[in-house]
Formats: structure tokens, C-alpha cells, sequence
């Protein structure tokens, strides 16, 4: 009878292990992004590893990841490094084929209670086209997602985002996670308690939709840097009609050392019914 | 539906992941589609076959799955596979087969790259590119292009 052996893969940075290819496409490209915050930018994709950013008369050079998601739709992640303090991160959904952008700013470092407290702004706009025009309509905030959840796949960890509200949302594990969390690292379940939390954790959510199918969600970890000392901002763009998606964690990982790292994962539908009737720990709704 | 396309998708009711197609290689092969499998590596279809381009091989160019050179590396190897939500399957691979669920799919497994395996069923109803290194599954079967991944 042959061994059984088991596959072993490499080692990744945090939970970025089933992360897509990096995308491209975009190499040698130009762009005039044309943002509602009054600020125009340039972004110019120099090589497959360096792009080119900021106001004309403030542009600077960085690495990026860019991911692609969906026909001429693309997640570009960014950041100066070494790490600036205070830390800003630059996200763009550029979706190409509409000539529209969202833009995602996180920050780490301007609390003066919590220095690991993470922040995200988003920021519409819209891609010049070469006949000089712009379209009129922008990726706007969306409900689309209340009320239902996913269960996300990173690979090394599953976890259910559940769409509480339009502008909160909770966590769940489903019984294959917890079980995945229990072989895996019994202490990040409370070692040797076994009831279930009667609160649900919750937070701050941001959804836009992209297009039909596909959106761009931000969560923030900010009650858990309340009780913790960090926590993270997550900036996703789900792809409803494949079922995955792509992302970037920037804030500080579990040793307190910065971290901005795109990944992905391969989502299912959830019914968080229970973790949506609970009452919720940090809100009055 | 072959036998393939209705075991991974629990006999046609599960949606499997799908995967965008790649324009990378617009200027190079007009017209093929194509999907990116690893930061370097392309799955292209023409005319009815597979094809893997590798942008880092010594001389990159289409290359018949069919003629990559053949790999024992996997064989003995147990693991979980899922191309749909919901949809986990159990999968082994022996010298000759790769066997998800209860069934058994002779295959041939060939090695495309660094720790990136072609695994081709001897009846042609699929290819699935591994991706070792980071767990992935890339699949052609009935003219569609779907991913999946393998349980860490």
C-alpha cells in the first residue's frame, strides 16, 4: 500500500496565501483620476512592480500589487515603505471599462488615545477619458448587502463577514471554521471555554457598488483596537457572480509590526441568522 | 455535464468559481482566450486544446500540456479540493489516477514548473493546473475555465 503524503504549501504573509496572480495589464498605462474630494490625481503605471502617483505637483513613486477582478476592473494597492508614521494607505478600485474610480485612504498613527487605531476613508471618482470628457455617474454606497453574509475562505482561516446593516457589520464561524480554529490554534478560542459569546462583535462597514455583482467593502476593527491595542483596516472587492475575492489588510499584524498585504479568498453563502438576531456589543441600533 | 463538471458541483447545483479571463497576452495571441494562473504562468485554449505559455521559461511560447514532461511528485498525495461553494470533495492521487470522492479518474500528471503540476484526464474531460506553492486549482473542462483550491 503507497504512504499517504500530504501536500505542504509555502509560507505566505498572514492570509495571503490563496491570493490570485498579480495582474499586469496595466503596465505603461496612464490615468487622470478626477476625485469628488476636489484633489486630482495622476497614476501612471511605470512598470510591473512601480507605479506613479499623487497631485501633478506631488507625485510620488511606489511598489503596488494590482489584482483583477472582474473585465477591465482592477484592485491596486499601495503604500510608501519603509512605513511612514503617520502610515497612509492607498487603495483604487479602478474599474476601466466605466472610467470610474473609488478610492480608499487608510491611516494608522492619528489617534491620540489608540496610536494602532486604523482609519479609512472613501473617495469617489471618476477615470478622464482620451476625448477629455468624464461620465456623470460615480460607484456609490449601497444596501445591497444588508442582511446577508459570506463566508470567506483565506486558505489558513475562514471567517463569515455578516452584512448587518448598511453600515455595521459582525463576524461568525461557521462549524467547518471553528473546527479548522480548534485543530489549529485552540487559544485564539478562549482555551478551555466552551460557550458560545451571547454578543456579537461589530464594527464599522462600508459597501459601494462596483457594478452589478461586484463591490468594494471596507471593515474596520476599531472596537477590537479599543480592547486589544490594534486592530486592522480591510478593504475587499467582491466579485458576487464567481465568488471570490481579493483584498488588502493594512494595519499591524499580531507581533505589533506594520503590515499591508493584499490576499484572497473563495467566499459561500452563510445564514448568520443566529449571530444577526443577537443583540450587539458596542451599538444602539 | 461530464463526470468531472457534476461531482465538483454537487451534480450541477452549485455554481463553480469562475475565473476573468486574462488580456496579458492580447498582443502576443490575438484572440485565445486566456486565464493567469501564477504570477508567470497562462492557461490559453486553441482550436479545442490547452496550452500552457510560461513568460519565464528559457524560450516562452504555447506549450501542449500533453508534451510537459511527466511527474510522480503527487502521487500518494491525500488533500481536500472544492471548485464550488460548498462543495469539499476528498481527493488522492495514486501512480495512475486521481480519485475525488468515490471516483476515480485516470489521469496523467505532468510537471509545468517549479512546484506547478498539469493534471490531465486520460479522457479528456479535464485539465487542472496545481499551484503547490499556494494551494490553488486552475481547471478547463467543458470549454470553460473554472479555479478552485485545495484545503490548507
Amino acid at each position: 500500500m503507497s504512504e499517504e503524503r500530504k501536500l505542504i504549501p509555502e509560507r505566505y504573509e498572514g492570509l495571503s496565501i490563496f491570493r490570485p496572480p498579480l495582474c499586469y495589464e496595466l503596465t505603461g498605462k496612464k490615468y487622470e483620476l478626477v476625485m469628488d474630494d476636489g484633489v486630482d490625481r495622476i497614476l501612471e503605471f511605470i512598470s510591473r512592480e512601480r507605479l506613479r502617483f499623487g497631485a501633478p505637483e506631488d507625485l510620488r513613486d511606489y511598489e503596488y500589487d494590482c489584482l483583477k477582478m472582474d473585465d477591465q476592473c482592477y484592485f491596486v494597492n499601495f503604500e510608501a515603505r519603509p512605513f511612514t508614521s503617520p502610515r497612509l494607505g492607498i487603495t483604487l478600485v479602478l474599474d476601466t471599462r466605466e472610467c470610474l474610480v473609488t478610492a480608499c485612504f487608510a491611516s494608522l498613527g492619528r489617534d491620540p488615545k489608540f496610536p494602532r487605531m486604523p482609519a479609512a476613508d472613501l473617495v469617489f471618482g471618476a477615470i478622464r477619458r482620451p476625448d477629455g470628457s468624464l461620465p456623470p455617474k460615480r460607484h456609490s454606497y449601497t444596501a445591497d448587502l444588508a442582511g446577508k453574509s459570506i463566508d470567506w475562505n483565506y486558505g489558513s482561516f475562514n471567517i463569515a463577514h455578516v452584512y448587518q446593516t448598511e453600515r455595521y457589520y459582525r463576524v461568525a464561524f461557521t462549524p467547518r471554521a471553528l473546527q479548522r480554529i480548534m485543530k489549529n490554534n485552540s487559544a485564539m478560542m478562549g482555551g478551555e471555554r466552551r460557550e458560545a459569546p451571547k454578543e456579537a462583535y461589530e464594527d464599522y462597514m462600508d459597501a459601494v457598488k462596483i457594478r452589478d455583482g461586484l463591490y468594494a467593502v471596507s471593515l474596520l476593527e476599531t472596537n477590537l483596537c479599543r480592547r486589544n491595542g490594534h486592530g486592522n483596516n480591510l478593504f475587499f472587492l467582491m466579485n458576487l457572480k464567481e465568488m471570490h475575492d481579493v483584498g488588502r489588510s493594512f494595519g499591524t499584524n499580531g507581533e505589533g509590526e506594520d503590515e499591508n498585504y493584499t490576499f484572497g479568498a473563495f467566499g459561500a453563502w452563510f445564514d448568520a441568522k443566529e449571530v444577526m438576531e443577537m443583540p450587539g456589543m458596542y451599538y444602539i441600533h | 455535464m461530464n463526470d468531472f463538471t457534476s461531482l465538483i458541483t454537487a451534480g450541477g447545483e452549485k455554481k463553480p468559481y469562475g475565473m476573468i479571463l486574462s488580456d496579458e497576452l492580447n498582443e502576443a495571441f490575438a484572440g485565445l482566450p486566456a486565464v493567469k494562473c501564477t504570477d508567470s504562468v497562462f492557461l490559453l485554449v486553441k482550436n479545442s486544446g490547452v496550452f500552457l505559455y510560461d513568460e519565464n521559461a528559457p524560450e516562452p511560447g504555447l506549450v501542449d500540456s500533453g508534451a510537459l514532461p511527466e511527474s510522480a511528485d503527487l502521487s500518494g498525495f491525500t488533500t481536500e479540493l472544492s471548485f464550488a461553494p460548498d462543495c469539499i470533495l476528498p481527493a488522492k492521487f495514486d501512480a495512475e489516477a486521481l480519485t475525488v470522492g468515490e471516483t476515480r479518474f485516470p489521469v496523467s500528471v505532468r510537471k509545468a514548473a517549479e512546484k506547478l503540476y498539469a493534471v490531465l484526464s486520460k479522457s479528456g474531460s479535464f485539465l487542472i493546473l496545481l499551484d503547490a506553492s499556494r494551494f490553488l486549482l486552475y481547471a478547463f473542462a467543458e470549454n470553460k475555465f473554472l479555479c478552485g483550491y485545495l484545503e490548507v
